[in-house]
């Protein structure tokens, strides 16, 4: 957590040893989490303050993911930036394993402190002193139960296959059994037992007249906030939908209104809009960085964008990593930035990678020149794409004719380089 | 193919879409032989005015409301029992995998991009008319990555018949997926134009009926079908 200037308000950390309370309230007040946990022992060794005051902040300070959740939703209907937009997905959520992980590791501390007590205690009766354990082992049952009970609140939630949620609900039932022992034991040092048993069925009398008038009741509010829930899911989504909108289609809208002379700024302003909204759309593949179709498709772009053109790029496969994927993409650029200088129409780029080469086509609908013809001092084709490919391993073929020139680059995968059987 | 239209009869269209402002548009591109019977902004009452007209070809949305969701692949469902006189050609905004393979799957002819010029489609729909297929570069890219290009027959559970592309298949859905044009494709394989609208043909009914395993697999990763 980070501490800023101003206090933040309690939140209990997914980090802490028992539900993090301690945690949070270091954070909160500023003090180091030792102190804090210390504070705790010691108020509980005073007449066990100490375990009501962790219990209560337990159910009244929300945990650090429920926190978070109540951000995402009030995130959902406030306009943003995409630059915000992309820190939200980075943020992410932490990995299941690591809480289950630190779930374990706290449980072990927590039974070890239990065993050392019990041990201290049973040591204090060996040396003489006089030792309520009628009244220890039901306090011990209670807050055990309530232990049991209560992290499931924390730790799983409800939506979880039947597996999980019977399991669920098999602690609760043994928490609840072990809190409502332990009170009861307590009691009958007082109570005479004919009492208690008479008390209970009173008891049970009451609860089940109580449940059988308030169930409709509690389904009902059960189902008011389900619906609510996802009513407001779906108004975040909306909101999602609009902002994005707002910051992307409108904007372009205006500029293209702006620039409405200028047919090819026009269409590329369109072009590049309808790029960017797809892939907001559509996009669910996950898009590796380093991808040779990646980086195709960005140079494409940067082109599409710098020259006002449009270029068309289709990807076969995957590949990267390879020895000369940087000349190639290097050299495709190159290609497809001499077709956006020096020929009309649109620029087709097909990218295919197979197992044993990678190979790029770039087409463009000018009207050809002499590729033999090109002078030494012609570098963007001479050094950037032949020379360039040849250096690193590759082949750069140009054929170029009346109705348009091609670009052929090819780079073999392994390092023994293969002979291309492309004709 | 089965209806084989002479030379000066015009070709009726019924336009599908649900934009009034691209329909407008686009009957104003169209190129004059090209005859529009009927227009639809919705599924049920596309099917309702193809029925009733029996056009040559149904430029058809991918995108529509109404019906069950299903959009253009809704309507193909629905016009079933036409498909044999009656070609649909494909249109969407988007060019995405999703879109462009399941309403060929679903029977339609081929598929534009609505960003495609007036000449451009017109050529699309005569070709359709024609009985022939109109692949995108695109498009045939999509059918190398899901076919594979390096087909290894001796796999069991392959049906070479249809599950396989031959090697000239696969020559010309490279060269269509490099911007080649169909004539500037024949003259690259010294063959005719009307032999690789045969080949198109035939990758394009491949890609229809093929269970081919990578194919379902492929399309199930990008959740198409």
């Amino acid at each position: 957590m980070e501490s800023s200037e101003q206090r933040t308000s309690i939140v209990r950390s997914d980090s802490g040893l028992i539900a993090g309370v301690c945690d949070g309230l270091a954070t909160h007040l500023g003090f180091p989490v030792s102190y804090v946990r210390f504070g705790f022992v010691a108020l509980t060794a005073l007449g066990g303050v100490g375990v009501l005051l962790y219990a209560w902040l337990w159910v009244f300070t929300p945990s650090a993911e429920e926190s978070k959740a109540g951000q995402l939703r009030s995130w959902g209907t406030s306009r943003r930036t995409l630059a915000e937009e992309m820190g939200r997905v980075q943020q992410g959520i932490p990995s299941p394993q690591e809480m289950t992980a630190k779930l374990a590791s706290w449980r072990e501390t927590l039974i070890g402190t239990g065993l050392l007590l019990i041990a201290v205690l049973a040591l204090a009766q060996w040396l003489g002193l006089n030792i309520r354990w009628d009244l220890i082992w039901p306090a011990m049952g209670i807050v055990a139960g309530v232990l049991l009970a209560w992290l499931q609140i924390d730790g799983q939630r409800l939506s979880g296959d039947s597996k999980s949620r019977a399991m669920v609900l098999g602690r609760l039932i043994l928490g609840l059994i072990l809190a409502i022992g332990g009170l009861l034991a307590i009691l009958s040092g007082t109570v005479s037992t004919s009492d208690l048993i008479g008390g209970m069925w009173a008891a049970l009398a009451i609860i089940a007249g109580a449940v059988v008038v308030l169930l409709p009741w509690g389904a009902r509010l059960w189902r008011d906030y389900l619906a609510e829930r996802s009513s407001r899911q779906a108004a975040a989504q909306r909101a999602d939908f609009a902002a994005h909108l707002h910051d992307s289609v409108l904007q372009t809208l205006a500029v293209i209104q702006k620039r409405s002379d200028d047919p090819a700024a026009v269409r590329t302003l369109a072009r590049v809009q309808e790029r960017e909204l797809r892939a907001w759309l559509y996009e669910t593949e996950d898009l590796d960085e380093e991808d040779v179709v990646v980086e195709l498709k960005s140079e494409a772009d940067n082109i599409e964008k710098l020259m006002f053109r449009d270029v068309d790029v289709v990807a076969v496969g995957h590949a990267k990593g390879f020895d000369g994927q940087q000349a190639l993409v290097a050299a495709s650029r190159e290609a497809m930035m001499n077709a956006a200088k020096h020929a009309e129409g649109t620029i087709s780029v097909y990218l295919e990678c197979k197992k044993e080469l990678v190979e790029i086509f770039i087409r463009d609908r000018g009207s050809g020149f002499d590729v033999k013809a090109i002078d030494e001092d012609r570098h963007g084709v001479r050094e950037s794409i032949i020379g360039r490919m040849d250096r690193a391993g590759g082949k750069a073929i140009i054929r170029s004719r009346k109705t348009g020139t091609e670009v052929a680059l090819s780079m073999p995968r392994s390092s023994e380089q293969e002979e291309q059987n492309n004709e | 193919m089965s209806s084989e239209l002479s030379k000066d009869q015009n070709i009726r269209v019924v336009l599908v879409d649900d934009h009034g402002i691209f329909r407008s548009g686009l009957r104003a591109d169209l190129s004059e032989d090209l005859v529009i019977v009927g227009e639809a902004d919705s599924v049920e009452s596309a099917i309702e005015v193809i029925d009733r007209e029996r056009p040559n070809v149904v430029l058809l949305d991918v995108h529509l409301p109404g019906g069950r969701g299903g959009g253009g692949a809704e309507v193909l469902a629905g016009c079933a029992h036409l498909l044999g006189n009656t070609k649909f050609l494909a249109l969407s905004v988007s060019d995405s995998a999703q879109d462009v393979v399941t309403v060929i799957r679903a029977g339609a002819r081929g598929y534009v991009t609505k960003s495609i010029s007036g000449t451009e489609i017109s050529d699309a729909v005569r070709r359709v008319a024609g009985g022939d297929a109109v692949f995108s570069p695109r498009l045939a890219g999509f059918v190398l990555d899901a076919f594979g290009s390096s087909s290894v027959a001796a796999v069991t559970g392959i049906d070479e018949e249809l599950d396989l592309l031959s090697d000239r298949e696969l020559q010309v859905m490279r060269l269509i997926a490099r911007g080649y044009s169909y004539k500037e494709v024949a003259k690259e394989l010294f063959i005719s134009v009307k032999t690789v609208e045969s080949h198109v043909s035939n990758v394009l009914r491949k890609l229809q009926l093929s269970n081919r395993h990578e194919l379902t697999r492929w399309a199930v990763d990008r959740k198409i079908l």
